[in-house]
């Protein structure tokens, strides 16, 4: 029974998984108190945090809410937001 | 225009290859198969040959070296013996399942323990299921032409599985013989080039090679394996027929039979022992018995259904093996042979084994199987274990 | 526009959900590299952590944008040469790349590597070290630390860890004579970038870098501390940071003052049971190595 077109163990399509969902709560940058030292960017393992507009931001879509970033911020501008 | 040479096995098989002109080779070398390691480096050395090679340090990255290169799209080329095979059995299983085509050459060699370097197909026999297509040959001309030969069936778009073309130790590959050359221009002519699209890694056309895969998808795949094997068995005919009527050279394809026409009695055969076997089978011919041979030259895909119309209606069959399956007490071509007459349950079959370790199974030894053959059809009496052919000559 | 928020719009050549732990510096690691090196990039995933965490894809799907495969564990280096060699041969200049846990490197694989980096074959081979076979719970690796609790090398009455030094692959491969090699860690995010350029620039050799990773399940800490325990192994000379451009010695970061060895071992469950003994050890283990090193860069430098 067909079940693909090829004919050994190959993949074309990218496979997606959905690592935002693993996160208790979501993760905001305060931007009043963001110093863009990008010390954030650096260190997401997901590379959740972009450059856009001038400002840095987190994509919610894969953050694993590892905390890495609130860890490091050196102007403690990120949180989990809690309570929603 | 072709030439004739004097050539050791080792030598037809590198000219062979080197004619297929094979982008990436690696070997390394080990006793018998290393003056053919030689031959190419100095081929390449001298600008005869416009091969990559790779001097892996064993053989195990020697078959690494080259799925990776196969997986990016190159025309890959190697040889082996016993220990090294062992050695690489793990990428080995590989390179079938993932349909590459890699021409590897096996100078049948005993595997160890005990200590060894003499010939016989134990070594390619043991790994017979791994999924690569095997051809097993006689003499050094069939090594040279086998080699080219390999290349079109390996590549082809209903086969795409890896080929050993198997030869004995010392027997063929250090023994020399008169062997034609075939112009390289012919050659290329006969050989369409490899372009490959079912697998590739190439940043053109980005794919994931080989991810986790669940069993449906494994079954799948395995499935379509056996399809090619199948295919093999067709396509491994028409390039020997087409090779015949291009270079004027009939090596038979899948079997060879000899004498067979009216024959009662047959003997098997595989590889160089087919020598000594025929010239027995032409002794008693000589004295009135009606014997015939069978050489199986294609033991992957097994050619059960030319197996089974060859042996139909014959009075006894003899198998002569020179390796052992531990466990069967018998040879491991018996089974293989077994297996595909079992409709023909009245027939007696005698397995026989003997020339392990670089011993010589001459043609007494034959025609002494052949006696025994004749013998148990007469007295009715089928032992289920191998009859051993001793060369007790001058000891 | 500064390095990182240029960086931080490159392509991410992996797929966006991979099933790493949360935290995952060897995520981290994995993606900045990808990132660094681009689409015209093919990798090789052994079988360890990013393997499994569906990098490579599943079933007929793909986990990157870049062509990716399984070697398998022991034969990566191998696989990688008989790809560049080919592409070199095609006359077309391809990153050929791998991205293997210390598993696939200093134990199964090391042999492919050896083998690969006498011949100089053209390859860039980045080894995670997150100190053991992570992927399959925690089995001791040869880049286990002393004394570090593994599945093999429990601890119980009669044993107490491993009981042999971590294998010191950096320098192993520097006396291989490549072309360049390096270490790196996570947690100096922009030394770790100009190295990975670096890399993209050799043609003449064998290119190795060793990412001290760690492993916030198998080690035991929290998430978020997984940059600053590695910020910590470079900062008590666990972790030293230095490249061999080659031949030529250079220590990148000059530890004067090392953080003291037992607040790093403190800060993970994997050394929970360590004795007085095994400290003394593992810190004579530490000077040795980082007075070897600065020899090397004094004489070599």
């Amino acid at each position: 029974m067909k079940k693909t077109d090829f004919i050994c163990a190959v993949g074309k399509e990218l496979n997606i998984i959905n690592t935002g969902d693993w996160k208790m709560y979501p993760v905001v940058i305060d931007q009043d108190k963001c110093i863009k030292c990008s010390l954030c960017v650096q260190y997401c393992p997901t590379k959740s945090i972009k450059y856009k507009d001038g400002k840095y931001i987190i994509k919610p879509d894969f953050c694993k809410g590892c905390g890495v970033c609130i860890e490091e911020c050196k102007s403690d501008a990120i949180h989990f937001v809690k309570g929603e | 225009m072709s030439k004739r040479q004097v050539l050791n096995g080792n030598h037809a098989a590198a000219i062979g290859a080197l004619l297929a002109r094979p982008d990436v080779v690696a070997a390394y070398p080990i006793t018998p198969q290393t003056p053919l390691v030689e031959y190419f480096s100095q081929y390449v050395a001298d600008g005869v040959m416009d091969s990559t090679i790779i001097e892996p340090e064993s053989e195990h990255s020697a078959m690494s070296v080259l799925t990776g290169a196969s997986l990016a799209g190159a025309r890959t080329f190697t040889a082996t013996s016993s220990q090294g095979l062992a050695l690489m059995y793990e990428p080995y299983f590989r390179v079938s399942t993932m349909r590459l085509p890699v021409v590897m050459n096996i100078v049948n060699r005993e595997m160890i323990s005990p200590q060894s370097v003499w010939g016989g197909p134990q070594d390619s026999l043991t790994v017979r299921d791994a999924g690569w297509l095997q051809i097993y040959v006689e003499d050094n001309q069939e090594i040279l032409d086998m080699n080219i030969q390999a290349f079109k069936i390996a590549e082809h778009k209903d086969v795409l599985l890896p080929i050993n073309i198997c030869y004995d130790g010392f027997y063929l590959s250090h023994m020399t013989e008169g062997v034609v050359v075939p112009d390289q221009k012919d050659v290329t002519d006969f050989i369409p080039p490899y372009n490959p699209t079912h697998v590739k890694l190439d940043p053109e056309t980005p794919m994931a090679v080989d991810p986790l895969t669940p069993g449906d998808y494994l079954q799948y795949y395995r499935e379509l394996h056996m399809v090619a094997m199948d295919n093999a068995k067709r396509v491994i005919q028409e390039v020997n027929d087409e090779f015949a009527a291009k270079f004027g050279r009939n090596h038979f394809g899948l079997v060879e039979p000899y004498k067979m026409d009216d024959a009662e009695y047959v003997l098997i055969t595989l590889g160089s022992l087919t020598g000594s076997a025929r010239i027995a089978v032409d002794i008693a011919r000589e004295n009135g018995v009606k014997v015939g041979l069978v050489k199986i030259r294609c033991l992957r895909p097994f050619p059960n259904e030319e197996v089974l119309e060859l042996l139909k209606g014959r009075k006894a069959i003899g198998v002569v093996d020179r390796n052992v399956s531990f466990g069967w007490h018998t040879g491991i071509v018996y089974q293989e042979i077994k297996s595909a007459i079992s409709t023909l349950t009245a027939v007696p079959t005698v397995p026989f084994i003997g020339g392990l370790g670089g011993e010589d199974l001459t043609t007494e030894l034959m025609s002494e199987a052949i006696a025994k053959v004749i013998e148990v059809e007469q007295s009715g009496t089928i032992e289920n274990k191998a009859h051993w052919l001793i060369n007790t000559k001058g000891r | 526009m500064k390095l990182f928020e240029k960086i931080s719009n490159y392509e991410d050549m992996v797929g966006p959900g991979i099933t790493a732990c949360s935290g995952c510096n060897v995520e981290l690691s994995m993606r900045t590299a990808l990132q660094i090196f681009g689409e015209n990039t093919i990798v090789a995933v052994p079988p360890g952590c990013m393997g499994g965490v569906q990098s490579v894809g599943w079933a007929d799907k793909t986990g990157m944008k870049i062509p990716v495969f399984f070697p398998l564990l022991d034969n990566t280096a191998s696989m990688l040469t008989g790809i560049k060699k080919y592409y070199e041969r095609l006359g077309r200049d391809v990153n050929v790349v791998a991205f293997a846990g210390d598993g696939a490197t200093l134990d199964a694989g090391f042999q492919a590597l050896s083998g690969a980096a006498e011949r100089g074959d053209n390859i860039i081979y980045i080894c995670y070290d997150n100190e053991g076979y992570m992927n399959t719970g925690f089995q001791r690796s040869s880049s286990t630390s002393l004394g570090s609790w593994t599945s093999t090398t429990p601890v119980g009455e009669d044993a107490h860890g491993k009981t042999s030094h971590k294998k010191d692959m950096p320098m192993i491969m520097a006396m291989h004579d490549i072309a360049y090699m390096a270490t790196a860690s996570p947690a100096y995010m922009p030394d770790l970038i100009r190295k990975l350029e670096k890399a993209k620039t050799i043609k003449d050799g064998l290119v190795y870098i060793h990412i001290y990773n760690s492993c916030t399940t198998g080690w035991g800490y929290p998430s978020e501390k997984s940059i600053d325990i590695v910020r910590k192994g470079v900062k008590s000379r666990f972790m030293p940071i230095y490249e061999v451009d080659h031949g030529k010695f250079k220590l990148n970061v000059d530890i004067k003052d090392p953080l003291p060895l037992r607040e790093y071992l403190s800060s993970m469950k994997k050394y929970n049971h360590i004795s007085e003994e095994q400290v003394v050890d593992l810190q004579a283990y530490i000077d040795e190595k980082w007075e070897n090193l600065k020899t090397l860069c004094e004489v070599r430098g």
